[in-house]
């Protein structure tokens, strides 16, 4: 086997698959999402889902400054270390500050999953267990299945780069796909990273494998559809166009203004409050929220 | 907002910022700049007008900055409330009017070249008359975009070669990403701004030149577009959803000077959306679930317009 060869295989040997993870104090806990997915198992009454919902509201809207905090002490901490010559001081400080933000971070997720398990029964607490056990076991019979047609699919590639016509040319396509297949396995995206090794096989067959696309995993909703305007002018359109509009939407009979300025200047004016609508942080102008 | 601009305006974006119980929601302010009262949700419909006396009353005892107020804030008004934010006494110097060559951040900027263009979307029901609900957008939508010089030099680029030509993918996929129904998180292209999933993609529209009007092209064609939550839309809040709108296009569009001067055009097809939350069954009321909103399933035809450069 050419050297070069050699040096290739070495580099596409299985990526780890997600490992075990050693058993986290929280494992004992279930998250809410993991509790109202289960509802049905459980028989998770109506109340029960109501004050889950309100505690993780609750909750998570305390600890938005806090996220808030985390996201920009670590923004500065990386620019503050992408500098040529980093103050310690000033990046010790900056860590000190990260840790207390993520550490009220991880207060606030545990009360959420203390409090909302708190909301169940001894009964349900059991059958949420059994469920997360089974729910594990499915995902390591997965993951090992997938390890072994992974290794079965890469020891095929080895064996059509050792049967190359001209040894110790690795085709330029395959080399890609599987620098890609590498890629996928470290993001965790394993169904991705498998169709990526098929098509370096398909290549060492052989075979030209068609560009991959997207599934079609939908199909096209069947109803009557409406007739074409048929148009012969785009002034005749344009008219058909304005008969779609409707004329008196309810919330274009509020004259918002999306200037603050000016909606200050209005309530000075006439003594009167400003009602605001915010939209996730931004002003959206008149556009789709 | 994310970037508040310097100044008083910008001081007054960072207040909100500050009081506020969640990125989005519903306040009032006195005419000092300072928010007397949030709320994210309300109990029922008779809690929403009891939340505009209850500020309207607070108003009356803070309108100004003559004394402290602290900012209320409530996840549901009026039963789910949060704590304070006290007064922390700053004044804002509240200037009359943006200076001049000032922007003004409420408004969104329109690129050098682009055109702007509005579109409108109807559902339509098995009797062919449009859903007469207007209030929410699963039912009627206007949005605005804007189509970039560029992609209008990319048409004027291949209509050189006369006859009928395809239009730019990109010119479709921005007709095909605002023509649908619903609200922002359900754009089939959305892309990982909105958390969502293209699960398929077809863009094929065509240009005809008219050869006694130069300038002006006929358009025809299909979008389909199909799109669902990705991982972080699905990790954000257990979101699931699927929408998928098929549009037939016709239209016009005009062009004079290198530049596009008017867009025309029309579509119809088929929608279908599916949007579920995590809501107890039966539950109706929708002022207590603004953030989620309320579960969406339907299969309707539906009409579009989009209008560019009409006076």
């Amino acid at each position: 086997m050419n050297y070069r060869i050699i040096a290739f295989l070495a580099s596409i040997s299985l990526p780890a698959l997600a490992q075990q993870q050693p058993q986290q104090s929280t494992s004992h806990l279930f998250p809410p999402h993991f509790i109202v997915q289960q509802a049905e198992a459980i028989g998770l009454s109506e109340e029960q889902h109501k004050k889950i919902r309100e505690i993780v509201e609750s909750i998570q809207t305390e600890a938005a400054p806090v996220q808030k905090k985390v996201e920009t002490a670590n923004r500065e901490m990386n620019e503050l270390l992408a500098s040529d010559s980093p103050e310690v001081e000033e990046a010790l400080e900056k860590l000190d500050e990260l840790l207390d933000a993520e550490r009220m971070m991880k207060r606030a997720q545990l009360e959420i999953l203390i409090k909302a398990q708190g909301l169940l029964t001894a009964e349900q607490v059991g059958q949420l267990r059994q469920l997360k056990t089974q729910l594990i076991a499915q995902q390591q019979k997965n993951r090992q299945e997938l390890e072994q047609r992974l290794q079965q699919k890469i020891r095929k590639v080895q064996a059509g780069m050792e049967s190359l016509s001209q040894p110790g040319e690795i085709p330029e396509k395959v080399r890609q796909l599987m620098e890609k297949f590498g890629a996928l396995m470290k993001q965790g995206m394993h169904d991705e990273a498998e169709a990526t090794l098929d098509r370096a096989i398909q290549i060492l067959g052989g075979e030209t494998p068609a560009d991959p696309k997207p599934q079609a995993s939908f199909s096209i909703p069947k109803v009557k559809i409406p007739d074409p305007f048929a148009a012969a002018t785009p002034v005749e359109l344009q008219e058909k166009i304005e008969e779609l509009r409707v004329k008196d939407v309810a919330w274009r009979k509020i004259e918002w203004k999306t200037c603050l300025l000016e909606g200050l200047a209005a309530s000075q004016k006439e003594n009167k409050p400003i009602v605001l609508w915010m939209f996730i942080d931004r002003p959206i102008d008149d556009k789709r929220c | 907002m994310a970037n508040p601009p310097s100044g008083a305006e910008g001081r007054i974006y960072r207040h909100f910022r500050e009081t506020q119980p969640a990125p989005q929601g519903i306040g009032v302010m006195n005419s000092a700049g300072k928010v007397l009262t949030w709320s994210l949700m309300f109990e029922d419909e008779d809690q929403l007008t009891a939340f505009f006396v209850h500020t309207e009353s607070r108003f009356q005892k803070f309108p100004d900055n003559t004394d402290p107020v602290a900012t209320e804030r409530f996840m549901r008004f009026p039963a789910h409330k949060l704590p304070d934010v006290p007064d922390d006494g700053s004044h804002f110097e509240i200037p009359a009017a943006h200076a001049d060559g000032e922007t003004c951040p409420g408004h969104l900027p329109i690129p050098e070249g682009a055109l702007p263009a509005r579109v409108f979307g109807r559902a339509f029901g098995d009797n062919g008359e449009p859903a007469s609900n207007s209030r929410s957008q699963d039912n009627y939508i206007e949005d605005r975009f804007e189509i970039p010089k560029s992609i209008q030099l990319k048409f004027l680029k291949a209509a050189e070669a006369g006859g009928n030509f395809a239009v730019p993918i990109e010119l479709g996929r921005i007709l095909a990403s605002n023509a649908y129904l619903g609200h922002l998180d359900v754009n089939p292209l959305g892309g990982d701004q909105t958390g969502a999933e293209t699960l398929g993609e077809t863009i094929e529209l065509f240009a005809t030149a008219n050869p006694e009007s130069p300038g002006l092209f006929r358009i025809s064609g299909r979008t389909i577009a199909a799109g669902g939550p990705n991982a972080r839309g699905r990790g954000n809040d257990g979101r699931d959803w699927e929408h998928i709108v098929h549009l037939e296009w016709e239209g016009f569009i005009e062009t004079a000077d290198g530049e596009y001067t008017r867009v025309t055009l029309a579509a119809h097809g088929a929608e279908k959306l599916r949007w579920k939350v995590n809501r107890p069954a039966g539950d109706e009321n929708d002022l207590a679930h603004l953030p989620a909103g309320r579960s969406l399933d339907f299969i309707a035809p539906v009409r579009y317009g989009v209008s560019a450069g009409n006076k």
